[in-house]
């Protein structure tokens, strides 16, 4: 499910909505106040303060739905679309592949591991 | 079988069968040649560098041009250290004309008080694996060149030039000789634009920052160089110990030694590039936040798509977890392979390595037992430092910085209203032919290098003949590890012609490829090529220092005791890059310990 969930992101297709599993993944932060709704076609309808959202992370901010460039959260029972640029939602991503090397007795210090991007390879299978 | 058909697909795939064009030298006898398939299309090497447009000035912003400055909220931005928003328009355009300066100045000796980005241990010169491909930089050059356009202050001279790396990590890298180095790994990974054009301004930001010439950045990369050093160090010690130039195989040694070195030789090669997989630019948790801040301005004021950048967050979050789950294996893996060095230095202590030294062959004779107990012993002691030497985790968790990121443009950017990411760019990536044929060459090399790690010369050399091993085509790193894995079967004119293809190639010119390359001939005891070649890697790095531990050892190779003393004096007068003085210490022992005057007291004038 959350594979699908995904795989429509990827897509940029439109998820229809769907039933919120428990471990569906969740809007981790709002960032703007208020935050701008928009309906199906991408046009706004209103603002609605972030106190009035559900809490980024809990289980009322799950993602039911995505299309290019928007998520779908219920809100009132409604599917409310939000522009991804003003959330972090970063759906279900599957770990960085990082066998990186043959050499894995190099990786024996993590400190040693941050590369320019903060953190390099994790060395995880 | 299976082995058989990947390499085979790959083959086919690349377009390019193994082909024997390089330009071997006289002496040497050619590898046996295939023929070669014509290639689908014309091979464009490199791209044309971008235009050079020479700072005149230091560009200042106009009054009122750049966004009114807010306060990021203290509780949500949690340990991110920008305190305001938009971060570019509280910048001091002095300071970064300065910065610039400095890292743009001079090369060797010649440098300004920095003169990082001559220093070729900085330089895409010094780091393996990589590629260049200009269907790929064609997509994102002009990805940077809107980035530089939304710079209000002192722009960069030229567009960095973007070079890809052959590997599966999840990583990129700025390098302060104008260049980004974009891992394999994270395109793949990439599932949107925003992924892609965030890296790219993190690691732009970092450039515009002047972030190679804070001080704190030189310490971390003094402690990365010296880790490179010994390594270096090592890996020449057993090159040398393996006999790799002379007449006399290593299966004539004595038995110590020859189970200790040929455990030894692959591991201390293997450290070579593992030390280049980790030698990256020790920023501080402030800069890695400034160039995560930066980025996010550099987006919006060039219109770009921010709508998936969380997921390079996530991404390394997920690898921050494994590092951690990971890290007692590493540990185990990091105590056997020091147990395995260990067991190899005690073959060098109980053999007659001095006596070895004085019978076995011109190449032989300025190798004694001295450097190579102390490069060993160094590698064996510092095998557990080495990765440490490159600065503590100083940065924050990337999920504190996804949160910090996200209260920063809550504060700066309340009305911004970006792009939509509709993935084309990545999707124009990912279609074009060179991203399969590029991935399939990976993982092809992959396998082959650590084929050659596990001393399996044969395998390796087949399966990177496959890739076109002996071609001047064929990626430099892919002609250098075939180098090797000849060399270690002990056929050196087979070695040479691998050199020979990578040093004439079109690919990315690599420092390594020519340290390798003049020991195996110092170990021949050519001294015309030795010479030839340390004149090519001067003229063609710009930074004769840190040719001269090979000179050093040159001369010494060739009994010319008086002449590597010189060279070894004129080492030890480089100031401010510790690793060249290191090197040439580890070149000569001898020189290392003897006191600085034969008086025993330190004279007012030096040694």
């Amino acid at each position: 499910m959350r594979l699908a969930v995904m795989a429509v992101l990827a897509a940029g297709m439109v998820l229809p909505a769907v039933a919120q599993a428990a471990d569906a993944p969740a809007i981790k932060a709002y960032k703007r106040d208020p935050l701008p709704i928009y309906d199906d076609a991408g046009t706004k309808l209103r603002d609605v303060p972030v106190a009035s959202m559900p809490a980024a992370g809990s289980a009322g901010a799950q993602v039911v739905g995505a299309k290019a460039g928007f998520v779908g959260v219920r809100l009132d029972g409604k599917l409310a679309w939000l522009r991804l640029s003003t959330v972090d939602y970063v759906g279900d991503l599957a770990a960085i592949k990082c066998d990186a090397n043959a050499m894995s007795f190099a990786k024996m210090e993590e400190e040693g591991l941050q590369q320019s991007l903060g953190l390099g390879c994790g060395g995880g299978k | 079988m299976r082995h058989s058909m990947i390499l085979a697909a790959v083959a086919i795939a690349l377009g390019t069968a193994p082909t024997i064009d390089a330009a071997p030298k006289k002496k040497r006898a050619a590898a046996p040649a295939k023929v070669a398939a014509a290639p689908a299309e014309p091979v464009v090497a490199s791209l044309p560098d971008a235009p050079y447009v020479p700072l005149t000035g230091c560009p200042v912003p106009p009054a009122g041009s750049l966004a009114a400055v807010k306060k990021v909220d203290k509780k949500a931005r949690g340990k991110f250290s920008i305190d305001k928003a938009p971060f570019i328009s509280t910048l001091d355009a002095g300071d970064l004309c300065v910065s610039g300066n400095k890292m743009r100045s001079g090369a060797g000796d010649t440098a300004g008080s920095m003169g990082l980005s001559a220093q070729v241990m900085n330089t895409r010169s010094a780091r393996m694996d990589l590629v260049d491909i200009p269907a790929f930089e064609r997509e994102l050059r002009p990805v940077l060149e809107a980035f530089g356009k939304a710079w209000p202050y002192a722009p960069l001279e030229r567009t960095p030039k973007l070079l890809f790396r052959a590997d599966e990590a999840y990583q990129a890298q700025a390098l302060p000789d104008n260049t980004i180095v974009v891992s394999m790994g994270l395109l793949e990974a990439a599932q949107s634009d925003s992924e892609v054009l965030f890296v790219l301004a993190h690691e732009y930001s970092h450039l515009l920052l002047g972030h190679f010439a804070k001080a704190e950045t030189i310490a971390g990369a003094r402690g990365a160089t010296q880790a490179v050093s010994v390594a270096w160090s090592a890996g020449s010690a057993f090159t040398a110990m393996k006999r790799s130039g002379g007449n006399v195989s290593l299966a004539t040694m004595q038995s110590g030694m020859d189970a200790g070195a040929r455990r030894a030789a692959p591991v201390a090669e293997a450290l070579r590039f593992a030390v280049d997989d980790i030698f990256a630019t020790s920023w501080n948790r402030d800069q890695e936040n400034e160039a995560d801040a930066l980025a996010v301005d550099l987006l919006i004021r060039s219109n770009m798509t921010i709508d998936s950048y969380a997921n390079v967050f996530e991404r390394l979050q997920k690898a921050f977890e494994a590092q951690k789950a990971s890290y007692d294996k590493r540990k185990a893996a990091a105590d056997a392979a020091q147990a395995s060095m260990g067991e190899a230095m005690k073959g060098f202590a109980t053999s007659n390595v001095a006596g070895f030294a004085a019978t076995g062959g011109a190449g032989m004779q300025g190798f004694g037992s001295g450097l190579l107990k102390t490069a060993g012993g160094a590698l064996v002691s510092n095998l557990g430092n080495i990765t440490r030497s490159m600065g503590g985790d100083t940065h924050l968790p990337p999920e504190e910085r996804r949160k910090g990121l996200a209260a920063y443009f809550q504060a700066g950017y309340p009305t911004a209203d970006p792009p939509i990411d509709t993935g084309a760019l990545i999707g124009r990536i990912k279609g074009k032919p060179e991203f399969a044929r590029t991935v399939a060459m990976r993982n092809a090399y992959m396998k082959a290098r650590a084929s050659y790690f596990a001393q399996d010369y044969a395998g390796a050399s087949a399966q990177l003949r496959a890739l076109g091993a002996g071609s001047r085509t064929a990626p430099t790193f892919v002609n250098y590890v075939a180098g090797l894995a000849a060399r270690d079967q002990g056929n050196v004119a087979q070695a040479g012609s691998f050199f020979q293809a990578a040093r004439t190639g079109s690919g990315v010119q690599n420092l390594q490829l020519y340290e390798s390359y003049t020991e195996m001939e110092i170990g021949a005891g050519d001294m015309s090529d030795s010479n030839a070649l340390i004149a090519e890697g001067k003229a063609r790095f710009k930074d004769p220092d840190h040719f001269k531990s090979i000179e050093i050892k040159r001369d010494i190779a060739a009994g010319d005791m008086a002449g590597a003393q010189l060279v070894y004096n004129a080492c030890m007068a480089v100031k401010g890059r510790d690793y060249i003085t290191e090197r040439c210490k580890a070149a000569m022992p001898q020189a290392a310990q003897q006191p600085s005057n034969p008086l025993g007291f330190k004279l007012p004038f030096g040694g």
